[in-house]
């Protein structure tokens, strides 16, 4: 076995990815470990082991003495067809052992189209893809992260699957898991069981029929234990949270190389196409002194020489200076580099702003999102034209020279005149250097639109609306390419094929999850990569099991239907994003959670909102 | 300022770290430590550490050097054990000194390799090997910036301690390794697959030692 794997390391590129032994990883000992957990993330070593998410839970359960919780990444298509060919199996990076042997194997599912990567994964694991064709001995496949929120096209590969955020509520499964493997009970008994644990949803538990014109007719359960809705977990007390004193340091360099610091959860904007800001409410921030401790930890731990806030909204944070103030204290000294990503600059003082890095380097990032004041009204995104014409000049006339502006095309209630915005925003962007009257000599303006494709997402106010037909987006990025007349404008936009998918998957029912075995079969694989993205097999795959996509990402829903994920509960209700969804078609905007409370419905998770106090 | 030489091995599995990944590895490790490294000044300050030779990919070694400067002043031992707590498995700190010779004066390194083949003995390996050995010239070619050039290693070959085992030889040879004339080990393995029948199933090199011109221990 070593053998074969050192001749496999050594024909491929970047081998340190299938290695482990990297400092801070987790070593104990087999004979002392009584629940071996393989926490498997469907992408690359580089883009798995920058998730936090995955850093928090595999140092959580390695903290547990009989818990050995071990990384495992999806191999780039150099190392599977190694492993293919000399017979490899998926083993975990820290043993080294086979994953098939362990007693779970947990899948964070972060986009959509990663989902072929997971059954990939199982395949190279040699464990079988649906639950019923898997045995006792087999290990117990668990599934969370974001797309948990509607994992039915997954559904069937699942023993059971975490909704929400996962620090207690998987702790609790391996206390229950214990319990069973002492006294050898069967799988079914142990989904029996955890399928009572709040948070935990047993797919297989669950009878979906289908009306004739295809759409959910019901969502059953059908034992006695699996609750009717299933609730997500949150984290109470985020200040109190389990949060790791260390980060595993990659040899190889990966994709956020740094210390992450997560300075809140969920957000209070309420932007009506964004997913993370409704699936994670409510809004939790921790403290300064708290994150301040942990970021010096970090440091110490890892000797990473930056720190990365994250967030959805940076700016939201309620003490953001004087975090930042005391953070520089000592990281300036250090020769600690700060970068803020998602900081909105205006009234943000100048001095604070020259000391951080990521404004300092790079060039400035704006999302309007949309082109015209009555689309961003639509959207709930709630900046204006003036802020973001005034924000420019305020860093035109600190010396930068070139923005970024993100938009996204095929939103709801969209028109041409929207699209025509979008260029005009752009060409108001560069007016507004050339009219500054102390403009730098010899200097030219560089704007970047780039605008990507809306996706209509599970749990968000836009969850009935159509995604445009791909014809459809191809015209309208045309005609507003055919609209940029300034060569200060430069323009990216991409193939809409994957967003069509996305489209389809975000909203999908447990049919489709015949779709990904298909397209996994015919070779799909990481189509994230556009060196892997194949877009006629997935039509293929389509096409051979019958289903039509279009069905999932071009129809406009009915209010009253009901949903494939209807059975979830995340908190924020259906009268609430109805409330949203005809709001936004008056061009109606909500205020955020700071200045009002909408009435989402997340309050009523445990331990409510601290923001309304609902 | 203080200029301190770290003598390491590179053993195990950081055979399939890289250079720049090393690179990176150490800078952390000694910011980690605590030690008080010497930054560059500038607008982008990074620490002062430069490695005296660069070590392939996939190779093994007994003997690589570090160097770096130390703001303010600390004993050797110190620094060693300081270190040495940081290092990730297969990385150990063998000696902290100061640096006696400088980087451009190193001229060779010496090498274990050990070549495996399936399926073959002892006896027919030393029969293909020697046969090989006869050749008049024994050339490779090499890539580097200005093209592709042949050269022949008959030389190092001949001069190399080779033992014969079944199923595997291996191979104790020294090889220039100064900037201007560089030998990759792994050319014994390329020549043997180009000259002769076998074929190199996989190879393990080991570096053992580093000399100046005068073959004397670079320290």
């Amino acid at each position: 076995m070593k053998q074969k794997l050192e001749q496999a390391l050594r024909r491929v590129q970047k081998p340190a990815r299938y290695t482990g032994g990297e400092v801070n990883s987790v070593k104990k000992d087999i004979n002392a470990v009584n629940v071996r957990f393989a926490f498997c993330f469907p992408d690359i070593y580089e883009v798995g082991m920058s998730h936090l998410g995955m850093k928090i839970l595999y140092s959580m359960l390695n903290e547990i003495e009989d818990v050995w919780c071990e990384r495992v990444f999806s191999p780039w298509l150099d190392f599977e067809e190694q492993m293919r060919q000399k017979d490899i199996k998926l083993y975990g990076l820290e043993s080294g052992q086979p994953i098939k042997v362990f007693d779970f194997i947990a899948f964070t599912l972060m986009y959509e189209m990663s989902y072929t990567g997971v059954l990939n994964m199982l395949d190279l694991a040699g464990v079988p893809l649906r639950t019923e064709q898997r045995s006792e001995s087999d290990p117990i496949i668990i599934f969370g992260g974001p797309c948990a929120c509607n994992p039915e096209p997954m559904a069937p590969f699942a023993d059971l699957i975490c909704l929400g955020e996962g620090e207690e509520v998987l702790c609790e499964v391996v206390d229950l898991y214990r319990r069973f493997k002492v006294e050898r009970a069967t799988k079914k008994a142990f989904l029996q069981a955890a399928a009572s644990i709040e948070g935990i949803y047993v797919p297989s538990f669950y009878d979906v029929s289908y009306n004739d014109d295809l759409t959910v007719k019901a969502v059953v359960p059908t034992q006695s234990n699996a609750p009717a809705r299933v609730k997500k977990r949150i984290i109470k007390q985020i200040d109190s949270a389990y949060f790791p004193e260390k980060f595993v340091l990659p040899f190889i360099e990966i994709v956020h190389d740094r210390v992450v610091l997560e300075i809140f959860r969920g957000c209070a904007r309420g932007c009506r196409f964004c997913q993370a800001g409704f699936i994670y409410r409510p809004m939790r921030e921790k403290s300064e002194e708290m994150l301040n401790k942990q970021a010096r930890m970090l440091c110490n731990t890892t000797g990473y020489d930056e720190i990365s806030v994250s967030s959805l909204s940076t700016s939201d944070y309620s003490a953001l200076e004087s975090l930042l103030n005391n953070l520089l204290e000592w990281t300036e000294a250090e020769k600690i580099n700060l970068s803020l990503p998602s900081l909105r600059i205006d009234n943000f003082p100048r001095e604070l702003m020259e000391k951080i890095n990521s404004v300092r380097r790079s060039s400035l990032t704006f999302a309007p999102e949309a082109g015209t004041q009555r689309l961003r009204d639509v959207i709930n995104k709630n900046i204006t034209e003036e802020e973001i014409l005034n924000t420019c000049l305020l860093a035109f006339e600190g010396g930068w020279t070139s923005v970024k502006l993100y938009f996204m095309i095929s939103l709801p209630t969209e028109t041409m005149e929207d699209i025509e915005g979008i260029a005009t925003l752009a060409q108001k962007v560069v007016d507004t250097f050339y009219h500054m009257p102390n403009k730098p000599k010899g200097k030219a303006v560089n704007v970047n639109v780039s605008v990507s494709t809306f996706v209509p997402k599970a749990i968000t106010p836009f969850q009935w609306e159509s995604q445009d037909t791909m014809q459809a987006i191809e015209d309208k990025q045309k005609y507003l390419r055919s609209l940029i007349k300034s060569h200060k404008i430069s323009l990216s936009s991409h193939k809409s094929h994957r967003s069509f998918l996305e489209a389809v998957f975000a909203r999908g029912d447990r049919q489709l999850a015949q779709v990904i075995e298909e397209a996994f079969k015919l070779g799909c694989r990481l189509d994230s990569w556009d060196e892997f993205f194949d877009f006629k097999k997935w039509l293929l795959a389509f096409e051979n099991v019958g289903i039509d996509p279009a069905f999932y990402a071009n129809r406009r829903r009915d209010y009253e239907e009901i949903m494939p994920w209807d059975h979830l509960d995340y908190g924020v209700n259906k009268t609430f994003l109805k409330s949203e969804s005809e709001k936004a078609h008056l061009n109606s905007v909500t205020q955020n959670c700071f200045d009002s409370c909408a009435g989402c419905g997340a309050g009523s998770l445990e331990g409510g909102c601290p923001l309304c106090r609902q | 300022m203080q200029a301190i030489r770290v003598k390491f091995k590179k053993l195990g599995r950081t055979r399939y770290i890289s250079h720049l990944d090393l690179n990176r590895c150490m800078s952390r490790a000694i910011k980690r430590s605590g030690i008080p490294l010497w930054y560059t000044q500038g607008f982008n300050p990074h620490p002062y550490i430069t490695f005296v030779q660069a070590l392939s990919i996939f190779s093994e070694s007994e003997c690589e050097f570090m160097d770096a400067k130390l703001e303010g002043e600390m004993p050797f031992e110190k620094v060693k054990e300081l270190l040495s707590k940081q290092m990730p498995e297969g990385i150990i700190i063998e000696e902290v000194t100061e640096p006696l010779m400088r980087a451009a004066d190193v001229a060779f390194s010496a090498y274990t390799v050990s070549i495996d083949f399936k399926d073959i003995s002892a006896e027919l390996l030393n029969e293909m090997i020697s046969k090989m050995l006869k050749m008049e010239k024994i050339i490779i070619q090499k890539t580097n910036k200005r093209g592709i050039r042949d050269y022949d290693i008959k030389e190092y070959l001949q001069n190399a301690n080779i033992e014969y085992f079944d199923g595997r030889i291996i191979i104790k040879a020294v090889l220039p390794s100064s900037p201007q004339e560089n030998f990759n080990p792994s050319c014994f393995s390329a020549a043997i697959e180009l000259y002769t029948e076998l074929k190199p199933e996989i190879e393990n090199i080991l570096r053992t030692g580093v000399f100046n011109k005068e073959h004397e221990p670079f320290r």
